[in-house]
């Protein structure tokens, strides 16, 4: 038995960008900025298996665009313009209006940073506002701890352990843990990754509002939003946030 | 995916699902047993003809029409399926079935069962089998724990069904070190020696 995955190869031309970060259809001009960043130990959680030099990954991205249902992304940092990951809607049923977000992998050099958060809040926006799905699901290896924790800190809603679902590097098989995201609960999932990226988004929401623009500063004011600083804290000042918030004035001008 | 995979034994016959077999499956289906399907009900020729289209046409998926070998004339009883079939991954389903109830608690269920699994852990060398069902349907549910396989989760809203509702879909499964005590299960079902 053949399967003629080649006769699905699609090419999809969605362009996602917040955040400081772009989702532009993978192509194979992404190969050597990818096969650069993938080594072992990076690839251990995903299904797909471990891509060898610059083939392996032009292999790669083929594959995931002859998958039926599967709209792959690079994703590339606005600020300097590199290619830092991939990741890609899956397995997308618009008949049953779902969809599942997988095939991820991020540049060491940025793990722990905001490309996930900003990643998940593009695919999370076109699934439930552009794709119109009810139901996405996200799933990662039962080991995989950091994977886990990041789901689990989007909020998304654990449902089950798959057994022995892919072989892990040494033969044995892994389990994998599924989650789900339904549409009722995007709002406050899409609140708090919002917070997340903007960490000043939260604080101004809590300010007072200015009576008017000429509004005198008194020191009644000036204790209230002492108060909002007090509460949520020192506020940290990556190099981004400046550039986010030169791109957030320019849009207030408009 | 077109296939030619033939599974015969235990007094049944699983041949490649083709539309020459529509007309045979249509009068076998009513609403109330196809509630836990997600497709419409296919209950006349035409439909049943674009259902069985579809699941032919369906990537990494192996359907089966299912013969009765133990009834005169070996009549066309039902359908199942392989999907999702990596066996890169060395894992498939088992899922879209349905039977006519005249075979409903005979040898069909449990004997085609015996061929898919026998097939899929010894021939193919999966490490995992999983089966899937509507949260709603108590008969399929008990028949999978039946079966021996082991529940893992609910995944919520997941289906559409027949009547547009959506729901639960429920996921058990199968894995190779557990086969062996499903086999014997089914064998003991089936009333064969071993």
């Amino acid at each position: 038995m053949v399967a003629a995955c080649s006769d699905f190869r699609v090419e999809h031309d969605l362009v996602l960008e917040a955040h400081g970060f772009r989702l532009e259809p993978l192509a194979q001009q992404h190969v050597s900025d990818l096969a650069r960043m993938v080594d072992a130990d990076l690839w251990a959680g995903m299904s797909a298996p471990l891509p060898e030099g610059e083939v392996g990954m032009m292999n790669y991205i083929e594959d995931s665009l002859a998958l039926p249902g599967c709209l792959p992304f690079a994703v590339v940092d606005l600020v300097d313009g590199q290619v830092r990951g991939s990741t890609a809607l899956v397995d997308h049923h618009p008949e049953a209006r779902r969809v599942e977000i997988g095939r991820t992998f991020y540049d060491r050099a940025v793990w722990g940073r905001v490309i996930n958060p900003a990643s998940k809040f593009l695919l999370l926006q076109h699934a439930f506002e552009g794709l119109g799905v009810y139901r996405v699901a996200l799933r990662a290896d039962a080991r995989n701890t950091r994977s886990l924790g990041a789901i689990e800190r989007l909020g998304a809603t654990r449902e089950g352990l798959l057994r022995g679902y892919r072989d892990d590097r040494d033969g044995t098989r892994v389990d994998s843990v599924s989650f789900s995201i339904l549409e009722p609960e995007w709002p406050e999932i899409r609140e708090r990754l919002l917070n997340r990226l903007d960490p000043l988004r939260s604080i101004e929401a809590s300010m007072p509002p200015l009576a008017s623009v000429g509004a005198s500063v008194t020191s009644e004011v000036v204790q209230e939003v002492a108060d909002a600083l007090l509460q949520h804290g020192p506020v940290p000042v990556p190099p981004r946030a400046a550039a986010r918030r030169q791109r957030r004035a320019r849009r207030r001008r408009r | 995916m077109e296939h030619d995979l033939v599974l015969t034994g235990h007094g049944v016959r699983l041949e490649p699902l083709g539309v020459q077999h529509a007309a045979a499956l249509a009068p076998l289906v009513d609403a109330e047993m196809w509630r836990g399907m997600t497709s419409p009900l296919p209950d006349d020729e035409a439909a049943m003809t674009a259902h069985v289209e579809r699941l032919v046409a369906t990537p990494a998926m192996v359907a089966f029409a299912v013969r009765d070998e133990h009834t005169d004339g070996s009549p066309v009883v039902g359908v199942t399926t392989y999907y999702d079939v990596a066996s890169a991954m060395g894992r498939c389903e088992i899922g879209n079935t349905f039977y006519g109830r005249a075979v409903w608690g005979t040898h069909v269920n449990p004997a085609a069962k015996l061929l898919l699994l026998t097939h899929a852990f010894e021939d193919w060398g999966l490490a995992r089998v999983a089966l899937r069902g509507d949260a709603r349907n108590a008969r399929s549910l008990a028949a999978m724990r039946k079966l021996g396989a082991r529940y893992e989760g609910t995944l919520r809203d997941h289906r559409v069904s027949a009547d547009g509702t959506r729901q639960d879909t429920v996921y058990f499964s199968i894995l190779a070190a557990e086969w062996p005590t499903v086999r014997d299960g089914l064998l003991a079902r089936l009333g064969d020696a071993g």
